[in-house]
């Protein structure tokens, strides 16, 4: 799991989150929703040590530093190098952590070869992220964190993608924002709506009764 | 550490930037040895030149090469030469020595005076912004941490750097053998005849240390630049200025410094020769680059920890 202690966070004088507890429950799958720029993303930078904060971040009981080759973030822009083909992409960012073979193996089940022999600058916006979701099966994280993934993807890779997280979380921590709620709706067991300057917990029960879109417009939950 | 060595080696050489640089590297080695060659050359002609004044006149040449020439400034920016044969006798001694593979590696370096810190400067630059211009520093951030990072990435560069100076060196000799070989088949010239006696010690060593220093610290100059600026174009303008066009105006000035030391390892009896050099004790000048070099480090340090790694 991964624990925020009185965690909080600001730029300058403008809070974006007031010190707050919170607990992403592992071996299963956690949503966090919210507006854009409410402070989502940054709360993963925080996740991944990017950027200071103030409170502690656990990853079962550890700091990250101790568990840092255990943690994966598929960003939203999904980040590679444009000069680089899909699978030299994988080579490099895999850390030589696999052979030449398995990368192509595990590759060639998100993108085809001739894709993959293709620079990533000719990549459109959803074939970068199947390239990170190859990468993701390569590193095998234990905390696995995905901002905004099911944006650019097919309805296909959705399908496959939603199968692939339900067989993952089995042996993952796995957090996840987005705004397509019918992709979430189906997949997500745990639900974290960022309000104001905090994160509400959405109950088993309160969910039962309201869709994904009708919490996120739901101005009784309290914050 | 090892990993990540082979992890930016594998970038280095998908990106084409191991094979940019090392090209680039041996270019300037050709350009080096192209004109130490043109060099002895000249020296040649304006031998032979002087020789046949001699003869024409019918003035004593043997007594002429057994005596010193003098040079008598006028005032600063030009002179006579007395006995000319003489002078130009040595200058050919030592051109004809620069062309030998004793003084290749000597001449690989003291090229390496000029080429080396435009080519470390831009390598570093273009190092530290790899990650910066393409936010891939998420990743090697979250995985190894922010310090593991600079310092694994830092060092790693400059391994591979030198690399390309290591791959360089047997190029250096090919190139200059074969610059040897076209010059001593086009001109009839007994090069034993032509004895030069080296006024420094050669100590290859203390030219490795030198250029090694060379290398590490105008990388860590142009790391430092991308670093700060974030790979902007003004950084690649400013370094261009500096390095290319602004030449030593004090005497603790970076190449001014490098300067001094060069003067006590090479002789400079090739292509290249040191117009302009300030004297600088050299235990100052050290001391100065020392500090140059550890606030450049301090800089880059200060930056990962202020700096969100979140580009």
């Amino acid at each position: 799991m991964i624990e925020l202690i009185q965690y909080q966070k600001q730029y300058g004088k403008k809070v974006i989150y007031h010190p707050i507890d919170l607990v992403i429950p592992e071996h299963s799958i956690s949503f966090l929703m919210g507006k854009n720029g409410c402070g989502k993303t940054t709360l993963l930078k925080c996740i991944a040590g990017l950027e200071s904060y103030r409170g502690e971040i656990l990853f079962n009981g550890k700091p990250l530093s101790t568990v840092r080759e255990e943690c994966f973030v598929v960003w939203d822009d999904s980040p590679c190098y444009p000069n680089l083909t899909g699978l030299q992409n994988l080579y490099v960012l895999c850390e030589k952590r696999s052979s030449k073979a398995k990368i192509q193996q595990v590759a060639e089940k998100y993108l085809e070869y001739a894709v993959l022999k293709r620079k990533v600058k000719s990549y459109s916006y959803g074939q970068r992220k199947k390239l990170m979701l190859a990468l993701v099966d390569l590193l095998e994280p234990t905390y696995l964190v995905m901002d905004e993934i099911s944006n650019g993807l097919d309805i296909d890779m959705m399908d496959e993608l939603a199968n692939h997280l339900m067989e993952l979380k089995s042996r993952c921590t796995i957090l996840l924002t987005g705004h397509q709620f019918s992709f979430y709706e189906k997949i997500a067991e745990h639900i974290f709506l960022k309000k104001s300057e905090t994160v509400v917990y959405i109950s088993p029960e309160k969910r039962a009764t309201k869709s994904l879109e009708e919490l996120y417009h739901d101005k009784t939950i309290e914050s | 550490m090892i990993r990540q060595l082979k992890v930016d080696f594998c970038y280095a050489w998908y990106s084409k930037l191991f094979i940019g640089m090392l090209s680039f590297f041996i270019l300037t080695t050709l350009l080096t040895f192209f004109m130490s060659d043109q060099n002895v050359r000249y020296e040649y002609n304006s031998y032979i030149h002087q020789l046949e004044y001699y003869q024409q006149t019918g003035a004593d040449i043997e007594e002429a090469l057994n005596t010193e020439y003098e040079i008598i400034e006028d005032n600063g920016n030009s002179g006579t030469i007395k006995n000319p044969l003489s002078f130009h006798y040595e200058e050919l001694s030592a051109s004809l020595y620069s062309i030998t593979s004793d003084y290749a590696f000597s001449q690989l370096c003291e090229g390496g005076l000029v080429f080396f810190p435009i080519l470390a400067s831009f390598f570093g630059l273009i190092w530290a912004t790899a990650d910066i211009k393409h936010k891939t520093l998420r990743y090697r951030v979250m995985r190894l941490g922010k310090y593991a990072n600079l310092w694994s990435r830092q060092i790693n560069g400059f391994i591979i750097l030198l690399s390309f100076f290591i791959l360089t060196i047997p190029f250096a000799f090919v190139i200059q053998s074969s610059f040897r070989n076209q010059f001593l088949t086009e001109i009839d010239i007994d090069v034993s005849t032509y004895i030069y006696a080296s006024k420094i010690a050669v100590n290859y060593a203390k030219q490795l240390l030198f250029v090694i220093a060379i290398l590490l610290f105008y990388y860590e100059f142009g790391y430092t630049f991308g670093n700060l600026l974030k790979g902007n174009p003004v950084s690649i303008i400013v370094l261009c200025i500096y390095l290319l066009f602004i030449p030593p105006f004090f005497s603790y000035d970076i190449a001014n410094i490098f300067n001094n030391f060069a003067n006590t390892i090479f002789e400079f009896v090739g292509s290249f020769s040191l117009t302009t050099v300030l004297d600088v004790p050299l235990i100052s000048g050290a001391l100065v680059l020392f500090g140059i070099f550890f606030a450049m480090l301090l800089c880059n340090i200060m930056i990962t920890k202020k700096r969100s790694s979140y580009i």
